[in-house]
C-alpha cells in the first residue's frame, strides 16, 4: 500500500513536471534585429538554387535573411500565425491561403512603393492578392507559366509538325499525330490528396481563352456559376483534345491512376511515346537528368494558343510564389524592396535544376541557365494577359476541395460533368 | 547545446517545484485537524490532476462544441448553419457511410480473425504457435502510413501490356483480367472494401494477442467436462470456450471501433478521400486545415463525438459491473 502510493506521487508529480516544461517553452516576439527569416514551400534542388539567391541578398544588404522550406505549408504557416509566431516574410504558392491570413499581415501599399514596384511587372499580376479592402497584401516573386506546350526536339519539326496558332490547328495537329501512329498527349494527374488539380488547370486555361480574362475573373469570384455555358464549353474543349480515345497515352482511369510527375515522360523518351505535353516549367526538374543538364536538346515549347471566337490575343495561365509582410520593420522592408525588383532571381536563375521565372517583363532574359527556360521566360513576358491559377484563388473548400475531387469524378466517369459542376457551386461557402 | 541545456533546466525545475508543491500542500493539509486532514488529503493528489483534466480535455471539449455555432473564422454566431449545411451535402452523407462501413466492418472481422487465430494457433506445437503468432503481431508494429505504403504496392495499376507491379493486378491479369485501377472501383464500395482490408491487417495481431491469453486463461477442465459429455469441439469452443472470455472479445472489439471511428491515415494516403472513399476524420482535416473552416471542422468534431458517447457510456458501465463482480 505504502508503496503503492509513492508510486501514484511519482507518476503525477512526473505529469506536471511535463506540463510545467511543455508551459516554459515558446514565447519570443519579433522585434527589428537586422534578421529577416523567409519561410516559404520551394523545395528540393530549386530550393538549394533560391539559398544562392538569398545568401547573395544577405551580401548586399547585409541583412541576416534566411529562407526556410516548410513542407506542408499550408497547415504549417496557418498554426504558426494562429500560435502568434508568424515569421518575417512568408512565400505563398496560393492566394487563397495568403488573403485567409490578412489581417495577421502587413499591407504592401504600407510599406513599400507599389505603383514604381509593379509597373514593369508582366500585366495581371500584381493584383492577385488584392483584398477586399483593396488593399494589396502579396506579389510574385516567381512564377511558372503552365500554359506550356512541351514538344520533343528533334521529332516534332523531323515528322513535320507545325507550331499550331489557334485552337483548331492545335485540334488538327493531334489529329494528324494521330493518324502518324503515336498518341498525341500526355497526361496523368494522380497527386495523393491532391490529386485532381491538373484537371483544373485545363478547365482554367479554356474558360480563359473562351471567356477571356473579365469573366474568367468572375468565374474565380463565382459571379458566373461553374454550371455556365463558358465553364461547360471549357471542359468538353479540354475532354475533345485530351479525353478522346486515342488522343492520349493513357486511359481516363490510366490518366487518374498515375502520378502527374510522371506524366511528361513518355515525351523525352527515345522514339518519344507522345508529342505534347502541357504543363508549367518546373516539369524540367521531373525529367531524367540527361534531359535536366541540356533541355534545349530534348525539348521545346510554344504557348497553348488562342480559342477562335475566345480571348483576342495571347493569355497565359500560370502560378507563382507570392511574398507577404508579417511586420513592417527597416529590416523587412528593405528586404521587400530586393525582392520585387527585375534584378532579383538573377543568381538563382542561373542555379542547376531552378524553377525560377522572373514576374518582370524587363528581367534580363540572358540570366537564364538554358535556352529552354528563357524561351519561356520571354514568351510569357510578350503575353497579352497574364492570370493566376483560378483554384488557388478560389475558397480553400472550392479550389483545393470540391474543384479537385469533382472534376477528379468526372474524369473517371463517375460523374457527369453537369453533375461535377453542380456539385461544386453547391458546395461554395456561402460568403 | 543552450537549447538543451535549457530543455534539462526546465524539466528539473519543473519536477522539482510540482515536487515541493505536493510536498507543501500535503504537509500543511497535515496540520489540520484530524477530521479534515482525512477530508482533504485525497484532493491534494488528486486535484491537481483533476484540474489539469478539466484545462486539457474539458474545457476543449465545450469550446469545440462552442465553435460549431459559429462561423469560419470562428467569430459569429450563425446557429446549426454548419449542421444544416453538412447534411444537406451530399459528399458529407457518403462520408457518413463510409464511416459507419468502416465501424460495422473493420472491428467484426479484426476480432473474428484475430479468435481464429489465436484458436488454431493454440493447437499448435509452442515453437510453431510462437512463430505465427509473430508474424501476425507484425503489422501492428507498422505505423498507418508505412502499411499504407505497402498496400499502394499491392494495388497499384499499370498500363495493360507492362509488366504489372501490384500483387493483386498481377494475380488478376494472371487469372486472365484486364488490370483494373481498384482504388478507384467505387461499385459497391470495393475501394473502400480494399482500404478496411489495410486496417483489418494491422489489428488482427493486437486482437489475436489479447484473445490468445483469454484462451489460455480458460480452464481446461471445463473443456473436458463438455468433451466428456459429448460435446463437440465446436459445441465446446462456442458453448463453454467463448462465454468464459466473452469480457475480452467485447472489450477488444470496442478498443478496434473506438480505433476505427478516428480512421485517417490509411485514406488520406491511400486515396486521398477521393473516388466515395472520405471518411469524417479526413473530412474534419480538410475543413480545418486545407478549407480553414474552424466552424465547419468543429462541427463535423461534435457529430463524431456524439458519435462516440453510447459506446463509451456502454464500456463504462461494463467496467463498473465488472468491478461490482470483483
Amino acid at each position: 500500500m505504502r508503496q503503492s502510493r509513492s508510486f501514484r506521487l511519482g507518476a503525477v508529480t512526473a505529469l506536471a513536471g511535463l506540463a510545467l516544461t511543455a508551459c516554459a517553452g515558446g514565447g519570443g516576439g519579433t522585434t527589428d534585429d537586422n534578421k529577416v527569416e523567409i519561410v516559404g514551400a520551394v523545395s528540393g534542388a530549386n530550393a538549394v538554387a533560391l539559398q544562392t539567391e538569398i545568401a547573395a541578398l544577405a551580401a548586399s544588404t547585409g541583412i541576416d535573411v534566411t529562407f526556410t522550406t516548410i513542407p506542408d505549408f499550408d497547415t504549417v504557416i496557418q498554426s504558426r500565425v494562429r500560435g502568434n509566431n508568424p515569421p518575417d516574410i512568408a512565400v505563398f504558392p496560393q492566394p487563397g491561403v495568403l488573403l485567409d491570413l490578412k489581417d495577421d499581415m502587413v499591407a504592401l501599399d504600407d510599406v513599400i512603393d507599389l505603383p514604381t514596384t509593379t509597373k514593369d511587372m508582366i500585366p495581371g499580376l500584381s493584383t492577385v492578392a488584392v483584398a477586399d479592402d483593396g488593399k494589396t497584401y502579396g506579389l510574385p516573386w516567381s512564377i511558372n507559366a503552365k500554359s506550356t506546350v512541351w514538344y520533343p526536339v528533334p521529332e516534332f519539326q523531323d515528322a513535320g509538325y507545325q507550331i499550331p496558332a489557334s485552337q483548331a490547328e492545335l485540334e488538327a495537329l493531334t489529329a494528324q499525330i494521330k493518324a502518324d501512329g503515336t498518341p498525341p498527349w500526355c497526361f496523368a494527374f494522380e497527386a495523393g490528396a491532391a490529386t485532381g488539380w491538373y484537371v483544373t488547370d485545363w478547365i482554367e486555361e479554356y474558360v480563359l481563352r473562351i471567356g477571356g480574362p473579365e469573366v474568367y475573373d468572375q468565374w474565380v469570384k463565382h459571379e458566373i456559376l461553374f454550371d455556365s455555358p463558358v465553364v461547360k464549353q471549357a471542359a468538353e474543349t479540354f475532354e475533345k483534345l485530351i479525353l478522346t480515345p486515342g488522343n492520349a497515352v493513357l486511359d481516363r482511369q490510366g490518366m487518374a491512376a498515375t502520378p502527374w510527375g510522371d506524366a511528361l515522360q513518355p515525351l523525352v523518351a527515345s522514339p518519344p511515346g507522345c508529342f505534347m505535353g502541357r504543363q508549367a516549367n518546373f516539369v524540367i526538374g521531373f525529367w531524367p537528368p540527361e534531359v535536366q543538364a541540356d533541355p534545349s536538346k530534348f525539348v521545346s515549347s510554344f504557348l497553348l494558343p488562342p480559342v477562335e471566337g475566345g480571348f483576342d490575343g495571347q493569355a497565359v495561365l500560370g502560378g507563382g510564389d507570392l511574398a507577404a509582410a508579417f511586420n513592417d520593420n527597416e529590416s523587412t522592408k528593405k528586404i521587400l524592396e530586393a525582392l520585387f525588383s527585375p534584378e532579383f532571381g538573377q543568381t538563382w536563375a542561373q542555379q542547376p535544376n531552378n524553377d525560377f521565372v522572373s514576374p518582370y517583363a524587363t528581367f534580363d532574359n540572358s540570366k537564364y541557365i538554358s535556352s529552354t527556360v528563357a524561351k519561356v521566360g520571354e514568351a510569357v513576358s510578350q503575353a497579352d494577359t497574364f492570370r493566376f491559377d483560378g483554384s488557388d484563388q478560389m475558397p480553400g473548400q472550392v479550389g483545393s476541395g470540391s474543384f479537385w475531387t469533382e472534376m477528379t469524378a468526372w474524369v473517371t466517369e463517375q460523374e457527369t460533368l453537369d453533375q461535377a459542376l453542380k456539385n461544386i457551386d453547391a458546395s461554395w461557402p456561402a460568403s | 547545446m543552450l537549447k538543451i541545456l535549457n530543455g534539462i533546466l526546465a524539466i528539473l525545475g519543473g519536477v522539482g517545484a510540482s515536487l515541493a508543491l505536493f510536498w507543501l500542500m500535503n504537509f500543511a493539509v497535515e496540520r489540520l485537524p484530524s477530521k479534515w486532514s482525512e477530508r482533504l488529503k485525497p484532493w491534494v493528489f488528486a486535484g491537481p490532476a483533476v484540474l489539469f483534466i478539466t484545462i486539457f480535455l474539458v474545457y476543449p471539449a465545450v469550446r469545440t462544441i462552442v465553435i460549431s455555432f459559429f462561423d469560419k473564422r470562428g467569430e459569429n454566431f450563425i446557429g446549426i448553419d454548419n449542421y444544416t449545411s453538412l447534411f444537406g451535402d451530399s459528399a458529407f452523407h457518403n462520408t457518413i457511410l463510409n464511416t459507419l462501413l468502416w465501424l460495422l466492418i473493420v472491428p467484426a472481422f479484426a476480432v473474428a480473425t484475430g479468435l481464429l487465430v489465436a484458436v488454431l494457433a493454440d493447437r499448435l506445437g509452442p515453437k510453431a504457435e510462437k512463430g505465427t503468432k509473430s508474424l501476425i503481431f507484425l503489422p501492428m508494429a507498422i505505423s498507418m502510413v508505412g502499411a499504407s505504403t505497402i498496400f499502394r504496392f499491392v494495388y497499384e495499376w499499370r498500363p495493360a501490356g507492362d509488366p504489372q507491379i501490384g500483387l493483386l493486378n498481377a494475380v488478376w491479369t494472371a487469372l486472365g483480367g484486364e488490370p483494373q485501377v481498384w482504388l478507384q472501383q467505387s461499385t459497391g464500395r470495393l475501394n473502400s472494401l480494399l482500404l478496411m482490408v489495410i486496417l483489418i491487417w494491422m489489428q488482427t495481431g493486437y486482437c489475436m494477442v489479447l484473445l490468445s491469453s483469454a484462451i489460455k486463461g480458460v480452464p481446461e477442465d471445463t473443456v473436458e467436462a463438455a468433451r466428456m459429455d459429448g460435446a463437440n469441439e465446436v459445441q465446446a469452443f462456442f458453448r463453454i470456450v467463448v462465454p468464459q472470455i466473452w469480457a475480452t472479445v467485447v472489450t477488444v472489439f470496442i478498443t478496434v471501433f473506438i480505433g476505427v471511428m478516428k480512421i485517417f491515415d490509411i485514406v488520406y494516403v491511400m486515396t486521398g478521400g477521393n473516388f466515395n472513399t472520405n471518411v469524417v476524420a479526413l473530412a474534419f482535416f480538410k475543413e480545418l486545415f486545407e478549407f480553414s473552416n474552424d466552424g465547419r471542422s468543429a462541427a463535423i468534431v461534435v457529430i463524431l463525438l456524439i458519435a462516440v458517447t453510447p459506446v463509451m457510456y456502454y464500456q463504462v458501465r461494463r467496467f463498473k459491473a465488472e468491478e461490482a463482480m470483483r
